[in-house]
This record gives C-alpha cells, sequence and structure tokens, in this order.
C-alpha cells in the first residue's frame, strides 16, 4: 500500500515537471520571436539603397551594412543550430538595426552626391563648351599644329563627357570632363603666351604706322599699312585713311620673316620698288617691295651665327603686294594677297616709292577678343 | 492513469519533438540558386542589368530568411523556400539570358556607330577638298583636318572593344566621336552651299 502511493506520488510529479518544463518551454518559444521583421527590414533597405546607386557613391557605408547583414543571417544561422530553449537572438537584432541604420545613411549620401555631381558636370559641361567656344572664335587665326592638335583632342573629350552625361554616367563624366579640361587650359595657355610674346613688339607697330601716316600727311603723298592680326590693308593719302582692303597672308603668318621659304610675311617698313601687270606677274598685278630691308638683313646674320637659322638658308625676296587674293586664307609664301578688283584700285593709287608699313596689328592685344 | 499510458504518452511527445525537427534542410535547392547566381555574375549581369540582378539576389535571400524562420520553429517546412529556391535559379538564367541580349545589343549598336562615323569622316575628307579656303582661313580649314585625322585615330582604336569591360563606356565614346564627325559634316555642307550660291 505505502508502495502504490509512493509510486503514484513519483508520477503525478513527473507529470507535473513534464507539464511544468512545456509550460516553460512554450513560453519561452511565445517570447523568443525570431527577428524576422528586423532582418527583412534590413534586406529590403540594402535594396533601396542600390537603387539610389549607393554601390557607386556611398560605397563604404554600403558595403559595411551589407557586411551586418550578413552576419545578422550567419549568427541567425547559429542560434538556430541551438536547442530552442538555448536560443537567444539578440545580437541578430543588433546587426540588423545596425545594417539598417548604414544602408539609410548610403541611401541619403547616394542621393545627396548623385545630386550634387549632376549639377556640377551639368555646369563644367556648359563652361568648357563655352570655353571651347570661344577659343574658336579668338584663337582661329593662330598657327601652329601642336596648340590645335591638343585642342582637338581636348574638344573630343568634351563629346565623350556630354555623351557619358547624356547617358546617366556621372561618374564617366566627370572623369572626361577632368581628362578635358585641362587640355583646353593647356591651349589657353600656349595661345595667350604666344599671343603675348608677339604683341611685344606691339609699340614699335605702333611708332612705325603713326610715323608712316604722318609722313604721308606732310609729304601729301600715299602709305600703306598692312594690319596681319587684322588681315586687312590700309591706304592712306595725305594722312588720311581713303581705302580699306581685305588680305591673305603667308600660311605662317605670326612673327617676321627669317628665311626664304618659311612662309611668314615679314614686319617692318618697306616700299613699292616695282609695278608689274600682264606677263610680268603670274598673280594678275603686283607692287613689289624691298625686302629685305637693312633690318631684316641685320637680324638674318645675327640669327644665323646664333643658330637661330640653319647656315644653308638664304634670307629670301620677292615679297609683293598682288592679286589673286580674297580666298579667305593664308595661303601665300609671305606675299600679301588682294582681291584682284581690289587690286586694281590700290594698284592705280599708289607708285614705285610707296611707303609700305607691315606690323602684326594696329589694336593692342586686350581689345582683340570677343 | 495507468503505467501504459503514461510512457505511451511521454514516448509520443518525445516522437513529436523528434520528427519536427526532422524536416529536410533545401541544401541542393540552396546551392543550385547561388551557382546559378554566380553564372549570371561572370556574364556581367551586374554590368549591363544590374537592377535584375539585385533583384534575384533579393529573392534569394529572401528564401534564405525563409528557411531560418522555419528554422526558428517547433515544426518546420521548407516547402515554400524551395519553391523559393527553385524560382530563383530560373530567374537567374532569365537574368543571364537577358545579359547576354543586352552585350549582344551594344556591340551591335557599336559597330554601326563606328561604321556611320567611318562614313561621315570619309565624306568629310572629301568636302575638305571641295570647301572654299575662304572657310574661316587656312587655320581652320587645318584644325578641321586635325580633327578629321584624330576622329579616324580614335575609331580605329575603338574598333578593338570585343573585350571591354564595360560596352556602355565604349558607346558613348564612339557616339561622341560621330557627334563630332557629323558636327564638322554640317558645318562643311553649310559653307559649301553658302560659297556655291553666291557664285
Amino acid at each position: 500500500m505505502r508502495k502504490r502511493s509512493v509510486r503514484r506520488l513519483i508520477i503525478v510529479a513527473f507529470i507535473f515537471v513534464l507539464i511544468g518544463t512545456g509550460a516553460y518551454a512554450l513560453y519561452k518559444i511565445s517570447t523568443n520571436e525570431p527577428p524576422v521583421e528586423e532582418i527583412r527590414k534590413a534586406r529590403e533597405n540594402i535594396s533601396k539603397a542600390n537603387v539610389k546607386k549607393a554601390d557607386k557613391f556611398a560605397k563604404d557605408d554600403l558595403k559595411k551594412s551589407m557586411a551586418l547583414y550578413d552576419s545578422a543571417m550567419v549568427h541567425w544561422e547559429r542560434e538556430n543550430e541551438k536547442f530552442i530553449l538555448f536560443r537567444d537572438y539578440t545580437k541578430v537584432r543588433e546587426f540588423a538595426n545596425e545594417s539598417v541604420r548604414l544602408s539609410s545613411t548610403a541611401s541619403q549620401k547616394a542621393s545627396s552626391s548623385s545630386d550634387k555631381l549632376k549639377t556640377e558636370v551639368k555646369k563644367e559641361l556648359a563652361d568648357l563648351k563655352s570655353r571651347i567656344d570661344h577659343f574658336k572664335r579668338n584663337f582661329d587665326k593662330l598657327p601652329g599644329d601642336r596648340i590645335w592638335k591638343q585642342f582637338n583632342a581636348g574638344k573630343l573629350k568634351y563629346e565623350e563627357a556630354k555623351a557619358a552625361y547624356d547617358h546617366g554616367e556621372l561618374l564617366e563624366a566627370r572623369k572626361k570632363l577632368d581628362t578635358a579640361k585641362p587640355k583646353i587650359d593647356y591651349c589657353y595657355k600656349e595661345a595667350t603666351a604666344i599671343l603675348e610674346k608677339y604683341f611685344e613688339a606691339y609699340p614699335e607697330w605702333q611708332r612705325i604706322s603713326n610715323a608712316a601716316i604722318k609722313q604721308s600727311r606732310s609729304n601729301h603723298n600715299q602709305a600703306i599699312i598692312v594690319d596681319k592680326f587684322a588681315r586687312k590693308c590700309y591706304l592712306y593719302s595725305k594722312g588720311e585713311l581713303i581705302e580699306i582692303f581685305h588680305v591673305d597672308l603667308g600660311r605662317n603668318w605670326m612673327g617676321s620673316k627669317n628665311h626664304s621659304g618659311d612662309l611668314t610675311t615679314p614686319e617692318g617698313s618697306y616700299k613699292i620698288t616695282d609695278k608689274k601687270e600682264r606677263s610680268r606677274t603670274k598673280y594678275y598685278k603686283a607692287l613689289l617691295l624691298n625686302y629685305p630691308n637693312e633690318e631684316d638683313k641685320k637680324r638674318f646674320q645675327a640669327n644665323k651665327k646664333n643658330g637661330i637659322i640653319a647656315k644653308n638658308k638664304s634670307i629670301g625676296g620677292l615679297i609683293e603686294i598682288h592679286g589673286e587674293g580674297g580666298q579667305g586664307a593664308d595661303w601665300t609664301e609671305g606675299c600679301v594677297a588682294l582681291a584682284n578688283k581690289d587690286m586694281d584700285r590700290l594698284y592705280a593709287k599708289t607708285s614705285v616709292g610707296t611707303p609700305v608699313i607691315i606690323v602684326g596689328s594696329l589694336k593692342p592685344l586686350n581689345t582683340l577678343f570677343q | 492513469m495507468n503505467k501504459k499510458s503514461v510512457i505511451s504518452l511521454f514516448v509520443m511527445v518525445i516522437a513529436m519533438v523528434m520528427f519536427s525537427s526532422c524536416a529536410k534542410l533545401p541544401q541542393v535547392e540552396i546551392d543550385n540558386a547561388n551557382a546559378a547566381i554566380a553564372e549570371a555574375e561572370a556574364a556581367s549581369a551586374a554590368i549591363y542589368v544590374p537592377a535584375a540582378l539585385n533583384a534575384v539576389k533579393d529573392t534569394l535571400n529572401a528564401a534564405l530568411e525563409e528557411i531560418e524562420v522555419q528554422k526558428s520553429k517547433l515544426f518546420k517546412s521548407y516547402k515554400a523556400p524551395k519553391a523559393q529556391l527553385v524560382s530563383v535559379v530560373a530567374l537567374a538564367a532569365d537574368v543571364k539570358v537577358q545579359t547576354e541580349a543586352r552585350i549582344a545589343e551594344l556591340k551591335a549598336q557599336i559597330q554601326a556607330t563606328l561604321d556611320e562615323t567611318t562614313a561621315l569622316n570619309n565624306e568629310n575628307k572629301e568636302l575638305v577638298a571641295k570647301a572654299p579656303k575662304g572657310k574661316g582661313g587656312t587655320t581652320v580649314l587645318m584644325a578641321i583636318k586635325g580633327e578629321i585625322a584624330n576622329i579616324e585615330t580614335a575609331v580605329a582604336e575603338s574598333a578593338n572593344f570585343e573585350n571591354s569591360e564595360n560596352l556602355n563606356v565604349n558607346l558613348a565614346n564612339v557616339q561622341a566621336l560621330k557627334e563630332q564627325a557629323t558636327s564638322i559634316n554640317t558645318e562643311l555642307k553649310t559653307v559649301i552651299e553658302k560659297f556655291q550660291s553666291r557664285k
């Protein structure tokens, strides 16, 4: 009897323990919710950040966020390996929440960086286009292969930058712009340096052209002044301007003539030594000048001595003002060419001995550009 | 309640607990899904169809999350995530196909643009020869000739795009070349037309 009571007691106690354990287990299961929402939110936030191109504009934050998401998943997996009563998802939630925070930051940074970059690139493209157009407009007369080669290369990179921008490839557009700008800047720098050096002679140009006009006035005769930069030939009579003609020059027009074959139109004070027409010239009509003058000869000798000109070069000659011009191009080998109808008028109004002043420019450099 | 019933009840509970843990993890499906995504990535889906690739990866992650959700439960069922993983394989295969199609499309576009640019550039060479020298002067004509030469060189360099890492960039570049050639073509034609109308 006693034995049966003890056995009954043990069984009842065992049932209570079982029920108690079961109740505790159920309690634990009901309160220890797996971190489903937190993980889902972390994943969705990373997706949103990707849509905002955070992989390009907020790479580091996105990378860290993805690493935290992966850590959350790994920890979740680990906890799920454990017996249900011993699982603890605290760490998983921490990783997931931190991932959400970083991916939100990445999204914001990406939006703001992308917008900022778009505005920046748009403005820089417009500025660069403006500089390219300005350079073409103002320096188109500048001879020199090196500058134009760089200019064309810079212009091409600009077009590539624009195409990338139009395709929404902002980072690529930024890269191309960073290549294009220094090339165009170089062209400006070089062109400006060349012109500034060239225009160092401006005071002398001003002096000899003013002297010629003064002499024309006092001697009551004609004077011709050629402005190379403007491509203009001015005819003065008794100190008054009576005609303006458009001229074509030598292909390598900038600078003073150094030797035969350099395709440069000389600069300085000359005079007409002969008038030719019909069979005496193949250029319709021609006014022969006394190039080289004494100054030209002195400069030539000095340049040869200093090794600037090769020993086998000659000084050149037969520089004329002649017809067959009006082509709007610098095509001569150093002469000044006028359209035939203009040549008729100049030829008629000038004579042997008429002074001819050829200068780089009648206007100072700072007034020349649009 | 007799001893036999209590023991039977106890055994049943233990058996239920054990069997509830026995649902098989869809490891094969997980491996297949990962392999399919890896194939799509190897085909450069990240460059050419990034949104589609991210969507597939997202679906895979959702499936893996569902697996962990099931693992958290007493009575597991991997039926739903298994189905998701199977769909990931199909989606990833589709992404790979989309990538290959996009690459083929880009290559065709690039080649067509290069051909058009070459034709324009050749026409520009002929137009320069016809252009009146009054076209801004020799310097400008020389500059145009320089641009034409540059375009020719750039076209020759761009022709080697087959193994490019990112054909989108190649396309933008050749479109820029075409744009330049077109601009020169228009400029020269306008000038020649004006010159001929004056004659």
